[in-house]
Parts: C-alpha cells; structure tokens; sequence
C-alpha cells in the first residue's frame, strides 16, 4: 500500500477521535493493560512491522523514528535503539508512529486512499 | 527470560532467515530484546533477516544467537539452526567437517543427493556415521 508523499495529505482528527482510537487499540492489541505497554511487541508481532536500522537519523535529520511509505517498516536510529537511556524516548517515538499506522489503517481514514488526493 | 523450544518442536522454515524470524516471532522476543540478549548488532541482524546479509559463520556467534533464541542446545531446532546457517552459505556444517570418518564417506551422500546411487556398503556406512555422529 504505497502512497504517493507528493499527494498525501493528513486528515484533521478530534481528540476524541484519536482517545477512541488509541482504546480500541490497547484492548485489541494489550488486553492485560499491565503497564509498561510494549510497543515495540506490538509493532514486531503484532502489526508486523519491521525495523530498520538507521544511521544519523537523529543526528542528521532529528528525527526519533519514521514510519516508511510502505507502512510496513519503522526506521530508528541505529546508534541509539540500543541504548538504555534513550529507550523510553524510543517508546514514545515508537508510539507515535503506531498512532500514524493505526491512522491509515481505520477505515475512516484508509478510505482517504480511495479517493483522489 | 527465554523459554526453552521444546525438543520436539519444530519451526517451519524455508531458510536461516525465515527460521531466526520465526524463532523470534514464536517466543515473541524483540529485534532489541535479542540484540541485547544476544549482544548482536540490531542492523547486522534487521539486514540478516531481510536475506540483505548472510549468517554468521562463526560457531560462538551462533551459539550466542541459538541460547538468546532459547533454543537447547542439543535440540532439533539447535542442529536445523546451525545447518541452516551452513547451507545459506554453501558450506557443510562444521560439525560434520571436524569428524574425520564422517567427511570421507560425503562422496557417496553427494552421488546419493544427485540420485546416483551408492554401493549398499556405502551407503550402510554412511547411515552407520550419521547415526553416530
């Protein structure tokens, strides 16, 4: 499900809309709600993402993590995504990034892919 | 903490990568949780599973990798993983190559592989090593 970056554009969210979306997906994907939730878990075995190791993403262009536009891969920083310090920061990002998949994957947004942008 | 595979156990598998993937997936051990287990490189071992970098060769590495997996050693899935690791590069697992008697009898297992077959001693001899070894 490739998209064209040159033509996507993201759709405006409420804020209940994003609360509504982000409990669905913690009682489908962490139904134990024991915390802390293991979004790297979920984005490996669950969504099936991959992870792709970067080098300078954070250095060079500040970015903490980035969902690619095949929607199947997560690049992260290859310097820090070992490093304990930085994890929490990583599960955020990681977070965030669940957030945007979740976002084309509904079907009130991933019907944005069906009509022209 | 990994969980131990059961001996009898077995992955399916149509490589090393598919088969590290699906260890993982099965235990549900994180690409970081590994690395850090494992003390492997998490680009090294992303580009391994995407078939971008072959196994190590190494038999420390992949014992390393093996235990982090929760593989027990002696297991089905242990061998299949070091054999895998052989076979996606061409080579004959180092086991079987540190076993003198065993090496010389792989003339008549390759004839066999190429459906030439072998003398019934041979091949009797070669199923007696394997049995052995």
């Amino acid at each position: 499900m490739a998209i064209d970056p040159q033509r996507f554009k993201a759709p405006y969210l409420e804020n209940t809309q994003c609360w509504d979306a982000a409990e669905i997906f913690r009682h489908r994907y962490w139904p134990s709600g024991a915390l802390p939730v293991d979004v790297l878990d979920i984005a490996e075995f669950d969504l099936g993402l991959k992870f792709k190791m970067v080098s300078g993403l954070i250095e060079d262009a500040d970015v903490d993590a980035l969902l690619l536009g095949d929607w199947q891969t997560l690049a992260v920083d290859q310097k820090l995504y070992l490093d304990a310090k930085y994890y929490n920061r990583l599960r955020f990002s990681i977070a965030h990034e669940l957030g945007c998949h979740g976002t084309v994957k509904t079907s009130q947004v991933g019907s944005i892919h069906n009509q022209p942008l | 903490m990994v969980a131990t595979t059961p001996p009898t156990m077995t992955i399916q598998h149509d490589n090393f990568a598919a088969f590290f993937q699906a260890l993982r997936k099965d235990k549900r051990i994180t690409l970081r949780a590994f690395c850090i287990q494992a003390g492997a490189d998490p680009g090294n071992i992303s580009r391994m599973e995407r078939r971008a970098l072959p196994p190590p060769q190494d038999r420390e590495i992949l014992a390393r990798y093996a235990k982090a997996l929760g593989l027990a050693e002696g297991s089905d899935n242990w061998y299949l993983f070091f054999d895998l690791a052989a076979a996606d590069s061409g080579l004959i697992p180092q086991d079987i190559m540190n076993d003198e008697q065993l090496v010389k009898e792989l003339p008549a297992f390759f004839r066999t592989l190429r459906g030439q077959k072998p003398t019934e001693t041979e091949l009797r001899t070669v199923i007696e090593k394997l049995r052995k070894a």
